[in-house]
């Protein structure tokens, strides 16, 4: 974990630093009256110094454990693929409706992560996006995007 | 008398066909989701909280409650069945309850979890109901000061207790303050670190942070690894435990009943923590400490018993103080303040109907679990059966409309998945969500009476530390955060959390 911890100390220190301008730039105010900025000076100050206190030790560690092994034997392509598709779904949303985009994202989900049969893949993604249709929008009442088709 | 009186206002809430319903909805939700790897409460509750926009205050909170101490109970079945913890607080029942059932014994195991937990459940609630009230009177004289400090010390008991290191925890409690302060200033109506977006006005959402930490990380680090479940396949023959396991048990659940619910009270201990201790009290008070981990009935009932009674002793801090003192208690306050309502000591003079509600309705749940548990096991374990490959695109499904449906905003599904990512990352370089969450509902509570407390003392410090309740939570929370630098309170600290 050493590499690890100096790669998120350093991540840690710099948004510690970024609160601490932050907070000047909002106003510390005086003591009896304390301005927006405040808190967000102070506890930057103190991210900073855990920050600072985590990338110390680490250095002060012997152990030589990369970045790498923190993802040893871990399908670390799998986890990326997954976001990937979950940002396209949000973007592709609002213009595509919930019906569609759903069905969509549920049947490339079933058939590329863990590829499942063209039958479980199909009948899965309809019967799933319908089921969350019928609950949420219609028995819920949950607001969901119609998107260009007018179907949501 | 006053207990009967408000005990008997309590029940004609609950008892309404609606609440019951609600009650009803969230038990079974909370089992499911228990028995469920993958998805815990915190994100099951985020995922229902919008629905309880359209019905009563009192349905809602009812439902909300009712899931996560639901999700006690079902997390039992996973980990005794498959040896995979259905959420958290399950961990420690793996340990015996798996082994159980591998001696052909699941039965019992399983019958001991639902009668420890509702035991345990049902003595939280008798506490709650003596505790709540005296406590609620105590808090009226809580000026900002003592908020201000009592939160503090909160923060400084869940970054104690927090598994591994203490600075990588405080690291994210500031992380998770800062966050809460985003948005326009209640105060001075500036906005904070908002970089232009209209979106952000607002604050950052507590349910696509929660979502995203909780939900979509644990998705993404399931999906990295291989789950190999092994379903117990032979019959589970009676799930009544003999007098023997009777007789085994029941110091175990008086035990983790007690344990449970006084660190379910404590900010920051919570279900997880009060198993994992319970666990250690039973091993170290057992006659024979070598059955532990083959299969001792008494290492089921006694972390079962104090899961479910931290999860009574949580509402203690949530309804007397309004200051929740974990997570899910945090999304309930989110609840209440969506209802237009305050916990703290006056909830219960201005609003008894509710809160004598609320109680009562988790006695009725607590019976509907027994009910729900015992006999459809069965049921349960056909649910285990369904491939994760099939089960997380269903969850991240419902992570997006839970989500989406609180401000159809497609920003906060954007902010969800982002939260995902850092949880993820979290996770793999060894910090908590926790600690972030919490601090992130506190922040705001904790700068406006910090900001209030400067204002009425004229900028004086000592006004910390001349107020008696003050100064004791102050001192308490240096006292924690500077511990580990004793190297005996170090070398305690560590063991608990290698136990862990």
């Amino acid at each position: 974990m050493r590499n690890g911890d100096i790669l998120s100390g350093a991540v840690l220190a710099a948004l510690g630093v970024f609160f601490i301008v932050e907070g000047q730039d909002l106003g510390l105010g005086r003591i009896s009256n304390p301005g927006s900025g405040f808190m967000i000076f102070w506890v930057g100050w103190i991210l900073t110094a855990m920050a600072s206190a985590i990338v110390v030790a680490a250095l002060r560690r012997s152990d030589n454990s990369t970045l790498r092994a923190l993802w040893a034997g871990a399908n670390w392509r799998k986890v990326g693929y997954v976001v990937l598709i979950m940002a396209i779904y949000a973007w592709a949303l609002p213009g595509l409706g919930f019906i569609a985009a759903t069905l969509v994202l549920l049947l490339v989900l079933f058939k590329t992560v863990e590829p499942q049969s063209w039958r479980v893949a199909l009948i899965g993604s309809a019967a799933s996006t319908a089921a969350a249709w019928l609950l949420f929008a219609k028995a819920l009442g949950t607001q969901l995007p119609a998107g260009a088709f007018g179907l949501g | 008398m006053d207990i009967v009186a408000n005990l008997a206002l309590g029940l004609s809430v609950a008892l309404q066909p609606i609440n019951l319903l609600y009650c009803f909805i969230g038990v079974f939700i909370g089992t499911l989701i228990g028995v469920l790897p993958g998805i815990g409460p915190v994100a099951a509750m985020s995922l229902l909280l919008p629905v309880t926009f359209n019905i009563t205050p009192e349905a809602a909170i009812i439902m909300l409650a009712g899931i996560y101490y639901g999700s006690m109970y079902g997390g039992s079945t996973t980990a005794i069945l498959v040896n995979i913890p259905g959420e958290a607080a399950s961990v420690v029942t793996c340990l015996d309850g798996h082994q159980m059932a591998k001696r052909g014994r699941a039965g019992p195991a399983l019958g001991i979890a639902a009668f420890g937990s509702f035991i345990a459940g049902t003595l939280a609630i008798v506490g709650l109901m003596f505790l709540a009230p005296s406590l609620a009177r105590f808090a009226v004289k809580f000026g900002p000061a003592e908020y201000f400090s009592l939160m503090v010390l909160g923060l400084s008991i869940l970054v104690y207790l927090s598994h591994g290191s203490i600075i990588k925890a405080l690291a994210m409690a500031a992380v998770g303050l800062v966050f809460g302060l985003i948005g326009i200033d209640s105060i001075n109506a500036m906005p904070r670190l908002t970089f232009g977006k209209l979106e952000l006005l607002d604050g950052l959402g507590l349910v696509p942070l929660v979502m995203g930490l909780f939900g979509i990380a644990e998705i993404l680090i399931n999906l990295e690894q291989k789950i190999a479940r092994e379903i117990f396949d032979t019959r589970l023959g009676s799930l009544l435990p003999t007098k023997e396991d009777w007789k085994e048990s029941a110091a175990p659940i008086a035990r983790g009943s007690l344990l449970g619910f006084l660190l379910g009270i404590l900010p920051g201990g919570g279900a997880v923590l009060s198993s994992f201790i319970s666990y250690a009290v039973e091993k170290r008070m057992a006659k024979r400490p070598e059955t532990f981990g083959k299969g001792a009935i008494a290492g089921v009932a006694g972390p079962e018993a104090a899961n479910n009674a931290a999860a009574g002793g949580g509402f203690i801090p949530l309804m007397t103080l309004g200051i929740p003192p974990n997570v899910v208690m945090a999304l309930l306050l989110g609840a209440f303040i969506v209802h237009g309502l305050q916990p703290g000591p006056l909830l219960m003079v201005q609003k008894p109907d509710l809160f004598w509600g609320i109680v009562a309705s988790m006695y009725i749940g607590n019976i509907m679990l027994l009910v729900l548990n015992l006999p459809l096991i069965g049921m349960w374990v056909q649910v285990l059966r369904v491939p994760y490959a099939i089960l997380f695109p269903l969850i991240l499904l419902f992570c997006v409309i839970g989500v989406y449906s609180v401000s159809n905003s497609i920003f906060d599904v954007y902010l969800m998945i982002g939260f995902g990512v850092v949880g993820y990352l979290m996770k793999k370089f060894g910090f908590e969500p926790a600690p972030l969450v919490l601090a992130f509902v506190l922040g705001p509570l904790l700068e406006n009476n910090l900001r209030k407390a400067l204002i009425l003392s004229q900028g004086d410090f000592a006004t910390f530390a001349l107020r008696p309740i003050s100064a004791t939570c102050l001192v308490i929370a240096a006292l924690l955060l500077l511990s580990p630098l004793l190297p005996k309170l170090r070398a305690q600290r560590e063991a608990v959390a290698k136990e862990e």
